[in-house]
């Protein structure tokens, strides 16, 4: 670890003075003589603890309600899982289970993986079924699904010719490809 | 299914007690899982045996005297173990709003007695906690935020924090600290005064026992400049200026000050605060 890392980390201290059981002078004192140079910030902390002010039982206004359903818009617009990837985060051990779960050919799973599949042309009941496999929420698989397509990896290519892009297809179509019955073709597009 | 059953399908650790499970926090301190208080994990296993509506219905009440008063720390589990549901889950949206309101009751009240300045640095600091607890919530939608366990731990703390930075960042945006900040330090302090400020931890300039002139007070320490409002915290804490003995916390060690220095502060401070506090009265 470089000097650089050794030095103490503004918020990791004042949340540990905020973890202490008494967060008095004792406490206080304490951490102002080890971070002196952090004193501004513990002293600000330890006033608003001490001065709580908690007005418990009060009634809460219309602007407040405003505010409240206004913030409520906006964290479920946040996408669950937004930072993560649930599709690119599949293992070929899990596509083999995916492909056993959901009685589809391997294949199926490898195109939505690489995101070569059209979102909308998915029925939603196919969806739910696949985030309930992969442990995600509808939205979570829907905005990966929507990520641009992407190459397989671990392909080898001998060709000099640089290989094009890959499009989107509808789900029908890589069903098709991957020579699925057309009653169950008709069966997984519908959603029955 | 139980609550509990739902959360965190990633494998992270859980507790069980009773018939009930209750997901652990992430957080470590000096490489230990922290935990939440035992009233809050007592209360979730609990908590977590009712419907949804009767879950609601606890959580809604705001007064602290009802015997069925929920803490905030498990209103926040509940909304946190919640995170991947959709917008349309009517428990989630009620829950969501009852930990907003509970975050509001520890914000400053804007319509309390006051000059319109005042007001409006209220309101700057009611705006910017909310926001800032507002986007940890949804950070925590989008991926488990180990920021918030703190919170469940310790949700007044946190949110004093919160409140702490929303202070400094509104004072220095508000208008009025264009008009004070030129208010300077004037005036003699008595003998007496002097002594209180060497001695004291309850300054008889103070007046705390008066809950408006109280509140008018800490407004004004929080226009005084960094040294000026540094000390005047110490010497509130009771912290001396100066001490012999090492082990002892002083003003001067503290600011890497000279006692003659820190003591200067500290009668600037308590002169402009007057004259913030006699401003504030005409």
């Amino acid at each position: 670890m470089n000097e650089e890392n050794m030095k103490p980390d503004l918020d990791a201290v004042v949340e540990a003075f905020m973890m202490e059981e008494d967060t008095g002078r004792k406490s206080l004192e304490r951490y102002l003589q080890l971070y002196p140079q952090f004193a501004v910030e513990l002293l600000d902390v330890a006033r608003e603890i001490s001065a709580i002010p908690d007005h418990g039982g009060g009634t809460v206004s219309d602007t407040d309600e405003r505010v409240i359903s206004a913030a409520w818009k906006r964290h479920v617009e946040t996408v669950p899982g937004g930072a993560t990837d649930p599709l690119g985060l599949l293992q070929p051990s899990q596509l083999n289970q995916l492909s056993a779960a959901l009685n589809l050919p391997r294949q199926v799973f490898s195109a939505l993986r690489e995101r070569r599949v059209i979102a909308s042309s998915i029925s939603e009941v196919f969806l739910q079924s696949l985030a309930e496999q992969i442990n995600c929420s509808i939205e979570r698989l829907v905005a990966s699904l929507n990520e641009s397509p992407r190459t397989a990896t671990g392909v080898s290519r001998k060709s000099e010719v640089k290989p094009a892009a890959p499009q989107k297809v509808t789900f029908e179509q890589i069903l098709k490809d991957a020579e699925i019955e057309p009653h169950r073709v008709t069966e997984l597009i519908s959603g029955n | 299914m139980l609550h509990g059953q739902r959360l965190w399908p990633d494998g992270s650790r859980k507790y069980e007690r009773g018939a009930t499970v209750v997901s652990s926090l992430r957080k470590t301190k000096d490489g230990k899982l922290c935990t939440r208080l035992d009233p809050v994990a007592t209360r979730l296993c609990k908590l977590e045996t009712l419907s949804d509506s009767e879950l609601v219905r606890q959580c809604e009440i705001l007064s602290k005297n009802s015997d069925e008063f929920v803490p905030a720390e498990c209103i926040l589990y509940f909304v946190r173990s919640r995170r991947e549901y959709p917008a349309t889950d009517a428990t989630f949206e009620r829950l969501y709003g009852a930990l907003l309101k509970r975050v509001l009751t520890q914000l400053p009240n804007p319509n309390r007695i006051g000059k319109d300045t005042e007001r409006a640095v209220d309101v700057e600091i009611r705006e910017q906690v909310l926001e800032q607890f507002a986007i940890l919530l949804a950070k925590d939608r989008e991926e488990y935020n180990e920021r918030l366990d703190f919170f469940e731990i310790r949700f007044q703390r946190g949110i004093a924090k919160l409140r702490a930075t929303a202070v400094r960042n509104a004072v220095k945006h508000a208008k009025r600290y264009a008009n004070l900040s030129g208010v300077q330090a004037s005036g003699d302090m008595s003998e007496h005064e002097e002594s209180q400020l060497e001695t004291s931890d309850s300054i008889d300039f103070e007046k705390l026992g008066d809950k408006n002139y109280r509140m008018r007070y800490f407004d004004a320490i929080d226009h005084l400049p960094d040294h000026l409002r540094v000390v005047i915290e110490m010497i509130r804490q009771g912290i001396p200026f100066e001490s012999k003995n090492p082990n002892v916390v002083s003003i001067s060690e503290t600011l890497g000050k000279t006692p003659k220095t820190v003591r200067e502060y500290g009668k600037e401070a308590v002169r402009t605060l007057r004259n913030l506090l006699a401003e504030e009265q005409e």
